[in-house]
């Protein structure tokens, strides 16, 4: 008996490779052209015997790649996330890619020295399960986020493809004008940095001191903390978008002052309440103080006076920053010298 | 030397590549089908793959550029494609500027 020829299910894996590629609207009708095209290019053939396997073969080989015909037939590229954000998203996962990993690995340290685990096997096996997973997240996020993006932008390229005018392109900025890149990627590796620890380690900032037996007087009030935990992420995610849309724009502009002025004074109001009204500051710490330490009346007393004191003077630094911060930003925005 | 094989290989490729609209549209007055039209263009000289022909046929016609039709009735189904009215306007006009063009390559090489 021949051998058996297998040149039917060939020209069916081939058809398929290409149709599933494919939009379903055009897969019956591709299917379709290219058997026909198939048989058209094996009748061009001389030497046809029973067995069409080895002719079949070499007309798929000259059809070529089925990936490549298949993406011909497609016409446009798709891109998850395209070559014009290629440059930036790179950075941007370096970035944040990095700084997370450098915050959890501090985050886990400090809280091992505070709270030493028990079997060193099972913590090497959590420290590097946390690692790897806080990597992968911070990378996925990044990610979908440009693959958004990149969504949105295709539909605003496909609805306007009007001429652009000379006129339209931007003055070249005074250097006062510009964001400095460096700045903000410092500012974001510390962003991060400082929100990896604040959630991975909280026990580090409702601690309070360590006497040898017990754990007493913490600065912040340990049950405060935990509700406001969501307020100083709302801040510190805010703060790194601050930092992103400078990235982004590279300059200072009207329309980038309005959005960051109002971004800033989100976090400004959302600070004062952590500072002034959420309670957040123990109220015990001086007694603490003195009971614990045997420290000096006197001490402790101008040590009470000033505690009272510190949410008014940070909230009085707040005011001061916020006002400088807002005033620098619409001056640069409105009136920096443009190079000619 | 293979170096300079290849570059030159690359570059008349794409050469090549920017007149297949013309040299197919030059063929589809009277209906052909891919194949039909692949061995056309071989004989007269202009290589094309199926596999690039056949996406360009698909999207000429998604540009209405050309007209196609199944034709079931003979031993097998073969989709034929002619040049619809907009097509031979467009044919026209690009005819007359790679006469333009040729002309002017001619003069300054």
């Amino acid at each position: 008996m021949a051998m058996r020829d297998r040149s039917g299910e060939m020209v069916d894996r081939y058809v398929y490779a290409v149709t599933r590629r494919l939009p379903v609207a055009q897969q019956a009708d591709v299917d379709r052209e290219l058997r026909s095209l198939i048989e058209d290019m094996l009748s061009a053939r001389e030497d046809q015997g029973p067995d069409r396997t080895g002719e079949v073969e070499a007309v798929l080989i000259e059809l070529g790649n089925p990936w490549e015909l298949a993406s011909n037939y497609r016409g446009k590229k798709r891109y998850l996330i395209g070559p014009d954000h290629y440059d930036l998203y790179e950075m941007i996962v370096k970035i944040v890619v990095g700084a997370t990993g450098l915050g959890i690995i501090i985050a886990l340290m400090v809280g091992y020295v505070f709270n030493p685990p028990e079997t060193v096997f099972s913590t090497i096996g959590n420290f590097i399960g946390t690692v790897v997973s806080a990597l992968f997240q911070a990378f996925a996020w990044v990610t979908i986020i440009f693959a958004i993006a990149e969504r949105c932008n295709e539909r605003n390229e496909a609805n306007k493809q009007v001429a652009w005018k000379v006129s339209d392109l931007p003055e070249v900025p005074a250097h006062t004008k510009r964001f400095s890149k460096a700045e903000s990627i410092a500012g974001i590796i510390c962003l991060v940095i400082f929100f990896m620890i604040l959630n991975a380690a909280p026990s580090l900032f409702t601690m309070g001191i360590y006497t040898g037996e017990v754990w007493i007087a913490p600065v912040f009030n340990p049950e405060v903390f935990k509700q406001v935990l969501v307020l100083f992420n709302i801040t510190i995610a805010l703060a790194i978008c601050v930092e992103f849309v400078k990235l982004y724009f590279g300059q200072y502009s009207p329309k980038l002052a309005v959005v960051m002025i109002s971004i800033k004074t989100v976090t400004f109001i959302i600070s004062l309440y952590i500072i002034g009204a959420s309670g957040i500051w123990n109220p015990a710490l001086p007694a603490a103080l003195e009971t614990y330490f045997h420290l000096g009346a006197d001490f402790v007393a101008s040590f009470a006076r000033f505690w009272n004191f510190f949410p008014t003077l940070l909230i009085i630094l707040t005011i001061l920053g916020y006002v400088v911060e807002t005033i620098t930003t619409v001056h640069r925005s409105f009136w920096g010298k443009v190079v000619r | 030397m293979e170096d300079k094989r290849q570059i030159v290989d690359n570059l008349v490729l794409e050469l090549r590549r920017g007149t297949l609209v013309l040299s197919v549209l030059s063929q589809l007055v009277a209906p052909q089908y891919g194949y039909s039209l692949v061995e056309s263009l071989e004989t007269k000289g202009i290589h094309i793959d199926p596999g690039t022909l056949y996406p360009l046929l698909r999207r000429l016609e998604k540009q209405e550029l050309l007209q196609s039709e199944w034709e079931t009735s003979g031993p097998k189904p073969r989709k034929y494609y002619i040049l619809s009215v907009l097509g031979k306007e467009v044919y026209q006009e690009l005819c007359n500027e790679w006469l333009e063009l040729n002309k002017s390559i001619m003069a300054i090489l």
